[in-house]
């Protein structure tokens, strides 16, 4: 089933909030806040991220390296490539 | 979507130039290191997918390593500097190393460990990221929490070690052993990336209690030793 980009936001949401609870309080994340300065993710909360993303979007990232990634906006182009594949 | 990715082939040879390596090096390994291992919480099991993980105070480590677990061909993780031309990296595959990136860690190395370790393998890894010489006097440095989130996801235990830096080159090799923990015991299925460095600080603590086991075995030798000095005057 096709997401839109919004729905695919949300959803990243909820999966940073339960990365990490205490960092993630806004009700959708901004597409261009960086992951690293804004959303204070080290590398293995990216890490962490990319394996929850896996789970909850039944996606398998190909071999990407982390710091490919540097705001939320990245991420959901990918998924929205993944998932359009 | 790539779901079904294939697995990548090892080269030919693989575990063969491994062994061949292995059995050959144990035994001049074994008479210039003369290892001693030290079990302060018993002999933990070692069957079965496991992450090593230990200080690193010299970069000779991963033989160590190797010598502590003679009877299991162990995977480690190397950076992609040492991988640097085709001899090298098909020389450091063959020796079951897995090629990192330092500073863009990529789903590959991630794959390779997670399916090593899935399999019932074991992988070394050094949590402190690079090499401490001041591991053995100064406190540890903060380790990275990437051996925890896989070994979360493999499902497998982590054990602890302690590799003793030796004053001397011909002194003998002291290692501690400490107990397995297991990740996914601890924190369930979906832990938070809070749970994950909690549990890494926990094994950086765990480092510390074996190092602090090995100081106090040394204090107790030496009061034994200073006991039959006197009881000889």
């Amino acid at each position: 089933m096709a997401m839109s980009r919004n729905d695919i936001i949300e959803k990243l949401t909820d999966v940073m909030k339960m990365a990490m609870p205490s960092e993630i309080n806004e009700k959708a994340l901004n597409e261009n806040a960086s992951l690293v300065n804004d959303l204070g993710l080290s590398s293995v909360g990216v890490l962490y991220v990319v394996i929850a993303i896996e789970e909850f979007f039944n996606i398998r990232f190909d071999d990407v390296g982390f710091a490919d990634f540097k705001t939320v906006g990245d991420v959901v182009d990918y998924i929205e490539k993944k998932l359009e594949a | 979507m790539s779901q079904n990715q294939k697995k990548k082939k090892n080269p030919p040879f693989y575990n063969f130039c491994y062994d061949f390596v292995k059995i050959t090096g144990i035994l001049p390994a074994l008479i210039w290191m003369r290892p001693k291992l030290h079990y302060p919480f018993g002999k933990p099991k070692t069957k079965g997918g496991l992450m090593v993980i230990s200080n690193h105070p010299t970069f000779i480590d991963p033989i160590t390593v190797q010598l502590t677990f003679p009877f299991r061909r162990l995977h480690s993780l190397a950076t992609k500097d040492i991988f640097s031309n085709p001899i090298k990296k098909g020389l450091f595959t063959l020796m079951h190393c897995i090629i990192v990136d330092k500073d863009n860690f990529s789903m590959s190395s991630f794959r390779q460990v997670v399916g090593c370790l899935e399999e019932g393998k074991a992988v070394v890894i050094f949590p402190e990221g690079r090499v401490n010489r001041e591991s053995s006097t100064e406190p540890l440095l903060a380790f990275k929490s990437g051996a925890v989130i896989m070994a979360h996801k493999a499902g497998v235990p982590i054990l602890p070690m302690y590799i003793v830096k030796n004053e001397k080159w011909y002194h003998r090799q002291h290692i501690v052993i400490g107990e397995a923990l297991s990740p996914i015991e601890m924190l369930g299925k979906m832990p938070n990336v809070q749970e994950l460095n909690m549990v890494t600080e926990l094994l950086r603590e765990k480092e510390e209690k074996l190092r602090d086991y090995y100081e106090s075995l040394l204090i107790h030798k030496q009061k034994r030793k200073d006991e039959a000095d006197e009881r000889e005057v």
